[in-house]
């Protein structure tokens, strides 16, 4: 299955069709997601994710499926008050609330996947990469392993994050 | 320390220019959001947090060689027409003059960075005309020269905002049109939606809210993320260009099928530009329109539009405000808002066969 889990972004495992306000949506979720909204049992799976997002869009979901006293560690901001503002409390809450900002991110952006330009400072310890040079030489990697599989479409964005990032 | 009228009058060139096109282009500006790690967004931080994050962000701001001989102004000790002014003329958002902490602006006025804005620190820097490319080369390297290490960002998700809506390159980019001719032919809505469409953000700049008085549209990036920089600039610049040729199309058109209706429109702008005794700042901008579309067509010297394009900010309430003290009276203004445009059309001249 090519689809990402509509929860979590991760690659889906399970695929549900439900006709909503008549028209037809298609879910997809990881196995992980799918244990947890109790589609593990093929007789309850339809029950359980009707009751997930009855009447409402697929692409809002999530607003249904995640509580409301989920919170951040760091600053205690909560997605009620999300809801409220529409803004986030602190750069953690994006780490902390991960699953639900990244549908959240998918919906208002025209993907999840950074293509920017990486920061002139080294001391990003977030990066996984260690530092600037690593990173170019992962790209340029990634670059001839798509051109090799003719993945045109793809070199051409590494390609462009390459020239991003390294001019 | 500089005063918000000291500053505003020091204003030589408008914004100078980085581009040629300046048809129907009137600037261009590119805007970054960058936060600080460790630190509650502006919004979720109480008063003490943000005066500390306003001292970290400082401390950078002074350090900056672009901002040399700049001024900052603190927003709670600014007088609500001064806030205006400074929002009239690009320095700030409306954001932040209600609830943000500073502003620092270049001497030129071409850079500002605004502090606790909805995010700690929104940068942008603007120019006259068409010239994304070199503004993103100009921004980028403020961007470096700030960042300390201590920027939110994330490798997966890039920098890390306060709304979803900016988070990865924190950047929106955008040019200021002027397009007279797609609004007279009617074909302006058609052409926002197209553009929205396409990911694109269509707004009037002048004036409240949507409002687009004088015909003036900004046109910039609706997405942040699943896209770096360049595309996101080379996105706006061949949008804006193609919204160009479409609006050359329709002024040719008008300019020939509907010559008299255009011509008399013109005249008589120009008419009650050098003759009025009061006018109001909706109308002179729709006037003032109609002498940047004449001095585009050949019929005013090319050479007022840059004077025009002043005109336009300078002639708004909060500009005036803050030269006289008797501009506070809406009526008053009127009569200054004419005086000033009858000055300055009063030797210029319309030529028509
Ligand atoms: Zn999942
Ligand atoms: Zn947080």
């Amino acid at each position: 299955m090519n689809c990402k889990c509509h929860f979590c972004g991760k690659p889906a495992a399970v695929h549900v069709t439900q006709v909503i306000n008549d028209s037809m949506q298609n879910v997809y979720l990881c196995s992980n997601c799918a244990q947890k909204h109790g589609m593990f049992d093929p007789d309850s799976s339809h029950l359980s994710i009707l009751k997930n997002i009855s009447g409402a869009l697929v692409s809002k979901m999530q607003a249904f499926s995640f509580s409301p006293i989920l919170s951040c560690s760091k600053c205690g901001f909560s997605l009620a008050d999300y809801k409220e503002t529409g803004l986030v409390g602190c750069s953690a809450c994006y780490l902390e609330m991960y699953d639900f900002m990244i549908k959240t991110i998918e919906n208002l952006q025209k993907s999840t996947e950074y293509l920017g330009k990486v920061p002139s400072n080294m001391n990003y310890k977030s990066l996984n990469h260690n530092g600037k040079a690593d990173l170019r030489e992962s790209l340029e990697e990634a670059l001839r392993v798509a051109i090799d599989e003719e993945r045109y479409e793809d070199a051409a964005r590494i390609r462009d994050r390459l020239r991003a990032s390294f001019g | 320390m500089k005063s918000v009228k000291q500053f505003l009058l020091n204003s030589g060139e408008f914004f100078g220019d980085i581009g040629q096109q300046k048809d129907i282009v009137l600037s261009s500006r590119i805007r970054l959001a960058r936060n600080l790690a460790n630190h509650k967004f502006p919004n979720w931080a109480n008063d003490a947090e943000r005066d500390n994050i306003a001292e970290v962000a400082k401390s950078k701001l002074n350090g900056l060689k672009q901002l040399n001989g700049g001024v900052f102004f603190k927003i709670s000790s600014l007088k609500d027409y001064e806030k205006l002014a400074l929002c009239e003329h690009y320095m700030i958002s409306k954001d932040l003059s209600l609830s943000g902490s500073w502003v620092a602006c270049s001497v030129d006025q071409a850079l500002s960075v605004m502090i606790n804005e909805e995010d700690h620190l929104r940068i942008q820097v603007l120019r006259g005309g068409m010239g994304l490319k070199a503004l993103w080369k100009i921004i980028g390297t403020i961007d470096d020269d700030l960042d300390g290490g201590d920027f939110a960002f994330d490798e997966k998700i890039g920098y890390l905002t306060a709304c979803p809506t900016n988070i990865g390159t924190g950047m929106r980019a955008s040019v200021m049109m002027h397009l007279p001719g797609l609004v007279i032919n009617k074909q302006i809505q058609y052409t926002i939606d197209a553009l929205n469409k396409v990911g694109v953000t269509v707004r009037g700049t002048l004036g409240e809210g949507t409002e687009a008085f004088g015909n003036i549209f900004q046109v910039s990036n609706q997405h942040t993320l699943g896209l770096s920089e360049q595309d996101i600039i080379v996105k706006i610049e061949h949008v804006a260009k193609t919204v160009m040729e479409h609006e050359e199309v329709a002024r040719d058109q008008i300019f020939k099928s509907s010559k008299a209706f255009i011509l008399d429109k013109i005249c008589r702008a120009h008419g009650i530009l050098r003759s009025c005794y009061r006018v109001g700042g909706a109308e002179s901008f729709e006037l003032l329109s109609l002498m940047r579309l004449a001095s585009e067509r050949g019929i005013l010297p090319i050479s007022y539009r840059n004077g025009i394009d002043r005109y336009m900010l300078e002639i708004q309430k909060g500009h005036l405000m803050v030269f006289s003290d008797d501009a506070a009276i809406s009526e008053v203004r009127d009569v200054m808002r004419a005086k000033i445009l009858r000055k300055f059309f009063s030797d210029i001249d319309i030529s028509i066969d």
